[in-house]
């Protein structure tokens, strides 16, 4: 093993004390062009020597002679020799260097390689267990049979000419239920292997409840109910909404709401104290906020039986999921206590969804009337199915929901086309897009940014764009589909998400096609997008 | 007299194929639903071929294939083994207890049909 440096660590140290080396060098007896040596690495320490430097550094010697050290070179040694770093191979002479220029770099490299060890050691425990899933396994099992039997029986059909017309209809019917079935089955794999909704082996909370979200259709009858119910008691008071909010929370639940300075409270600009029987809300808050807070708040003081049975969903599997689905149903009553179903669907359909004018009529915000929009989904008598998503100016996408068959992205950002990045180039006004996927299916897409009052000059302000859409068969029922044509033709063409897109040619790529194909073409066409993002001047 | 095969096959549709491709073939043939039935039919009419699937129930088809090669009565017996699993572990596991071919599903009726004759010596009028 390589001899490690003592050198750097007695001049970090005895800069750190701010002892000059001629001064540190009489302290321990040498003469400073010695010490000048020992400090650069030219000349090893033990012994004596190294026990009075440790004493005049008022260091223990044992960290200063770096047995420490030792075993962070040994242990990057030993990791120089992972294939992962086979281009760039190195050895324990390098690793000493390396921890002797910056021991925190060096620190943060063994960090990043276990890390990353830790990763593949989940990625191998979750193929493991894809491998290993028993619904998987059946469905195998069940597809080859199926196709066994359709196979068999359309081979003997061709094969067999003196078949009796019995025999023939019952080997037709045979080939025909087990098609039927075997499409049954695809289409269960399908969904099992990532459809939306389905089950997966392997989801974050946020997947989790997305699942939980479209399983219900983003319909909760549940929470429906007693949001109406509340709703024709509060409204039988005299004066605004907000104000019946206030007077319902004092008279029912004893509790007050007060307003504080922005900076007294969490980033939400909320916070609500059971013991002391108060709400306290920011002063920077828009009404239509200070409203919905009000409303979540009822949700958790009366609906909290309902929220806790929907949270109960199997596929919520942590505590985290149960929390952030918790969180999303009491925003749910929330909307449901502000916009009624039956009065709200019936004022959308007459405005043709005006998310503007539906705002200025209830009240509300432009995301909270988007959100509800896509809540309109109860059997029987439901509105336009749209999907919705909320982004911020990085692409985090923090709220996603389809109803309208256009498929959202799961992991990373959205296509760079769709309007809701558009939305941050024109704040705060509306954008509107027709959108034709790769499969050829289009939306209309309505997206506009929102944004939190800053709380005051230099504070930073959040700021989100909201985007919500429908297939364009439903387009006309929509004002925003207005001008566009009369048969609603071309489009902008998008994807999904650049991984998943096919579309070769487009301009604003930021990544090649994951399982582009080994195609030539295929694999051009994935360099030239990667060398697009490698050279800034083009 | 006839050569006779036994469809030792689960799949009520998939022995049904079998079996008419098998009369077709000028074969007796008899159908067993399940691994026990399999083996006691094997004792009772001595088949001469065995089309055999893997996952059956009650014993399966390695524990059938098993039985019938300890049965030293029973050797001449061939053994075709009819599978989803194409695992190349089931395969040699098969070839290891001594079975005489192997095809995996979903497979070519002709090439069934070809196996079987190919296993099968000219009858002894």
């Amino acid at each position: 093993m390589a001899e490690v440096p003592v050198g750097h660590r007695i001049r970090a140290r005895r800069h750190e004390l701010a002892i000059t080396q001629v001064d540190l060098a009489r302290r321990v007896g040498v003469s400073p062009s010695y010490l000048n040596l020992i400090e650069h690495d030219r000349r090893r320490v033990g012994g004596g020597l190294l026990r009075r430097l440790a004493e005049a550094l008022r260091m223990d010697q044992h960290t200063l002679s770096g047995a420490e050290d030792a075993r962070i070179v040994a242990e990057l040694a030993e990791i120089g020799t992972d294939s992962v770093f086979e281009d760039v191979r190195f050895d324990s002479e390098d690793a000493a260097q390396l921890l002797a220029a910056s021991p925190r770099l060096t620190r943060a490299v063994l960090t990043l390689y276990r890390a990353y060890r830790t990763t593949l050691n989940q990625v191998d425990e979750l193929s493991e267990r894809v491998s290993r899933d028993p619904f998987l396994a059946d469905a195998n099992h069940q597809i080859l049979t199926l196709i066994t039997t359709i196979r068999s029986f359309s081979e003997i059909l061709r094969d067999y000419g003196d078949l009796d017309d019995a025999q023939r209809r019952r080997f037709l019917a045979t080939v025909v239920d087990n098609s039927e079935n075997l499409s049954d089955l695809a289409q269960q794999v399908f969904d099992f292997l990532g459809g939306q909704g389905a089950r997966r082996p392997f989801a974050s909370p946020a997947q989790e409840v997305d699942d939980v979200l479209h399983d219900h259709g983003n319909f909760f009858p549940d929470l429906e109910r007693p949001a109406q119910i509340l709703r024709s008691r509060i409204g039988r008071r005299s004066g605004t909404l907000y104000a019946a909010l206030i007077a319902h929370l004092d008279a029912h639940h004893g509790i007050h709401v007060t307003f504080r300075q922005a900076g007294e409270l969490p980033p939400g600009g909320v916070r609500f104290d059971p013991e002391a029987r108060c709400i306290e809300l920011s002063e920077a808050l828009p009404d239509a906020t200070c409203r919905f807070q009000l409303a979540r708040l009822l949700g958790r003081l009366e609906a909290s039986e309902a929220v806790a049975g929907i949270c109960e969903d199997e596929r919520l599997t942590s505590d985290t999921a149960r929390e952030r689905c918790r969180e999303a149903m009491l925003s749910y009553f929330a909307g449901a206590l502000l916009y009624p179903y039956d009065t709200f669907l019936e004022v959308a359909e007459g405005e043709r969804y005006d998310i503007a004018v539906l705002a200025q009529r209830f009240g509300g915000s432009f995301e909270q009337v988007a959100h509800r929009l896509t809540t309109l989904r109860r059997p029987g008598r439901e509105g336009v199915p749209f999907h919705f998503m909320r982004t911020d100016i990085a692409g985090n996408i923090s709220k996603r929901f389809s109803a309208s068959g256009l498929r959202l992205p799961r992991y990373g950002g959205a296509c760079p086309r769709w309007a809701i990045h558009q939305a941050f180039l024109t704040p705060g006004r509306l954008v509107r897009q027709l959108a034709e996927m790769p499969d050829g299916s289009r939306y209309l897409f309505v997206a506009r940014t929102v944004e939190r009052p800053a709380p005051g000059f230099g504070q930073p302000q959040s700021i989100h764009a909201i985007m919500i859409g429908c297939d364009a068969a439903f387009a006309a029922r929509l004002v925003y589909a207005d001008g566009i044509g009369p048969h609603l033709a071309g489009g902008t063409p998008v994807g999904t998400s650049c991984p998943q897109c096919p579309r070769e040619d487009c301009a604003q790529r930021a990544f090649p096609r994951a399982m582009a194909g080994t195609s030539p073409e295929a694999q051009a066409a994935a360099r030239s997008a990667e060398s697009d993002i490698a050279d800034p001047t083009k | 007299m006839p050569q006779s095969v036994l469809v030792a096959e689960d799949e009520q549709s998939i022995a049904e194929s079998l079996a008419f491709l098998m009369e077709k073939a000028g074969l007796e043939v008899r159908i067993a639903y399940d691994g026990t039935t399999a083996l006691q039919m094997v004792a009772d009419s001595r088949p001469d071929l065995v089309l055999l699937d893997l996952m059956l129930p009650g014993q399966d088809g390695f524990e059938v294939l098993k039985a019938v090669r300890a049965n030293p009565r029973w050797r001449d017996v061939r053994v075709l083994i009819l599978t989803a699993k194409g695992r190349e572990i089931d395969r040699r596991k098969a070839m290891e207890l001594g079975v005489d071919d192997y095809v995996t599903k979903p497979f070519s009726t002709r090439e069934v049909v070809d196996r079987v004759k190919a296993l099968l010596p000219p009858a002894e009028d």
